[in-house]
């Protein structure tokens, strides 16, 4: 009895937390699915060809892949020295406090409060603007992703390297670059996941521009076959991080 | 980034007392007072506040017991509960509606549950406690010792009852990511758009929501509305997040060390 409780309390939990993902690749390829039945009456591929077809949602979805994969990059280089002097420093808990407050600011409030500033620099509803906003939420997280590769036994590495060689570039390329090979895979799949979903941000600095989340939450209720096939869309780039993540080994969490 | 940050707090404050920044308008607070008069923004204020109380109090009571049947378990069962943890809030949103919406699964299989589009903000509370259970899971995970099984059985060896090990071995260790964990949950819930446009009611609105529709129904003109009700969104998560930095460097205080290591002796 007692080893059975907390089994019966995951498995339940298991299936109200994962269950219900599920149900996303039925009712993608639902072509017909009336109530009250429980299994579609046609499967077919009506959700894909309407997305493929809309006037709008290839070129939001090709927005999105866009902004995503430069915010990623950029987030990537801005963290870099970033997080090689946090843990040269080994920094004070207050300073990975404020490193993260940023994380917590309503999405919304940035996009709207930047809005003000990017009409008058001219890059309100444009590509960049929006890599420039996201960037607000992706940098933390570049940053807490890669702070702890740079151990001191890398540092200890790269102190050898530049002795024997004396070129910056091959050290970067036969030292620090290996040695950070997962942490940069992991910033980058988290960085592009966080722009991949930013919904508030993108509809306060870049309504004019079609992204992806923002074409897709008028869809929910309206038609929910299409919708689930937006839904595997999102959810793709955030499933590959995890998996990306769960292979990651041997890197200790920043201290917070 | 910090200063993206700023700079975005400096323009919603901006944009609240100046309407018609851009073309030069002059300042003043006529925006703020229509909004603390406004039953509208008013009801959104209660109605965002109530369902961030109710979703991070769900998900503390559901998180605890999971986190406490899941530490001796393996690696794949924590594997899994961690899955939903990368999936966008907007994903969850809309396999609520799939599931409890008009026309979804439960609505086939018995009778559509008064939860999407509630007005109490059921469907909201909903997303979030899918969303938030693993999260705080995985946080309370983190936060148990290798030797917590250990100081648990030496407790019971010097005959501590089940409430007294509760007390005096578990509840210490869960103190800190429960108290961090749930003052961002609710900073997230009060700052969050997506998912209370998805699965909100029309009517209250939540407070993103409320500045998005003023500007629909009153157009342009609103937009300093908008933004002093956005300022009010921003002072609560704030408030909320200097909450959890506080509550996390107090309880991880070298005096907080202290102080637990003399009752662990």
């Amino acid at each position: 009895m007692s080893r059975l409780a907390p089994r019966a309390l995951i498995g339940t939990m298991l299936f109200v937390l994962v269950g219900p993902l599920l149900l996303l690749p039925i009712q993608a390829f639902a072509d017909e699915w009336r109530a009250p039945n429980l299994i579609p009456q046609r499967f077919g591929l009506r959700g894909i060809e309407r997305v493929l077809n809309d006037g709008l949602l290839p070129e939001a979805i090709a927005n999105s892949v866009t902004v995503a994969i430069a915010a990623a990059l950029i987030g990537v280089l801005i963290a870099w020295p970033a997080s090689r002097s946090l843990a040269q420093l080994d920094a004070p808990r207050a300073v990975w406090l404020v490193v993260i407050l940023p994380l917590l600011l309503p999405p919304l409030v940035v996009g709207e409060g930047l809005r003000v500033w990017f009409l008058r620099l001219g890059l309100a509803d444009s590509l960049a603007g929006l890599v420039l906003a996201h960037l607000v939420f992706v940098v933390p997280y570049c940053i807490l992703v890669l702070t702890p590769g740079f151990t001191p036994e890398l540092r200890d590495r790269e102190a050898a390297a530049t002795m024997l060689t004396g070129d910056t570039w091959q050290r970067i390329q036969s030292v620090t670059l290996p040695g950070m090979r997962r942490q940069v895979a992991l910033a980058l799949a988290l960085g592009f996941t966080i722009s991949w979903a930013q919904y508030g941000t993108s509809l306060g600095v870049g309504g004019g521009v079609p992204m992806l989340p923002l074409l897709f939450v008028p869809l929910v209720r309206a038609d929910p076959q299409v919708a689930a096939v937006l839904d595997l869309v999102v959810i793709a780039p955030p499933l590959i991080a995890l998996a990306i993540s769960q292979r990651r080994s041997g890197v200790d969490p920043p201290p917070l | 980034m910090g200063g993206l940050s700023v700079a975005a707090l400096a323009g919603v404050v901006s944009a609240s007392f100046r309407p018609g920044a851009l073309i030069g308008g002059s300042y003043g607070t006529d925006a703020w007072r229509r909004l603390l008069s406004d039953q509208g923004f008013l009801d959104a204020v209660i109605f965002t506040l109530r369902a961030a109380f109710i979703a991070t109090t769900a998900s503390v009571a559901l998180s605890i017991p999971l986190a406490m049947a899941l530490r001796r378990s393996t690696p794949f069962a924590r594997g899994l509960v961690a899955l939903p943890l990368p999936v966008p809030h907007l994903v969850i949103a809309s396999v609520a509606v799939l599931w409890l919406g008009p026309g979804g699964v439960v609505d086939r299989v018995g009778d559509t549950l008064p939860i999407i589009a509630s007005p109490f903000g059921w469907g909201v509370i909903v997303v979030y406690i899918l969303k938030e259970v693993p999260f705080l899971t995985l946080l309370m995970l983190a936060a148990f010792g290798e030797d917590d099984h250990a100081r648990e059985e030496a407790a019971r060896t010097l005959g501590a009852t089940r409430l007294e090990r509760w007390r005096g071995v578990l509840l210490p260790q869960l103190a800190r990511p429960t108290l961090l964990g749930s003052l961002v949950v609710a900073a997230f819930v009060v700052g969050s758009t997506e998912v209370p446009q998805v699965v909100g009611p029309l009517s209250p609105d939540a407070l993103t929501t409320w500045s998005i529709t003023v500007v629909r129904l009153r157009g342009p003109v609103a937009r300093p509305d908008a933004a002093a009700a956005l300022v009010v969104t921003s002072i609560i998560v704030l408030a909320l997040a200097i909450a959890a930095l506080w509550s996390g460097m107090r309880l991880t205080s070298p005096r907080a060390a202290r102080d637990r290591d003399g009752d662990d002796q």
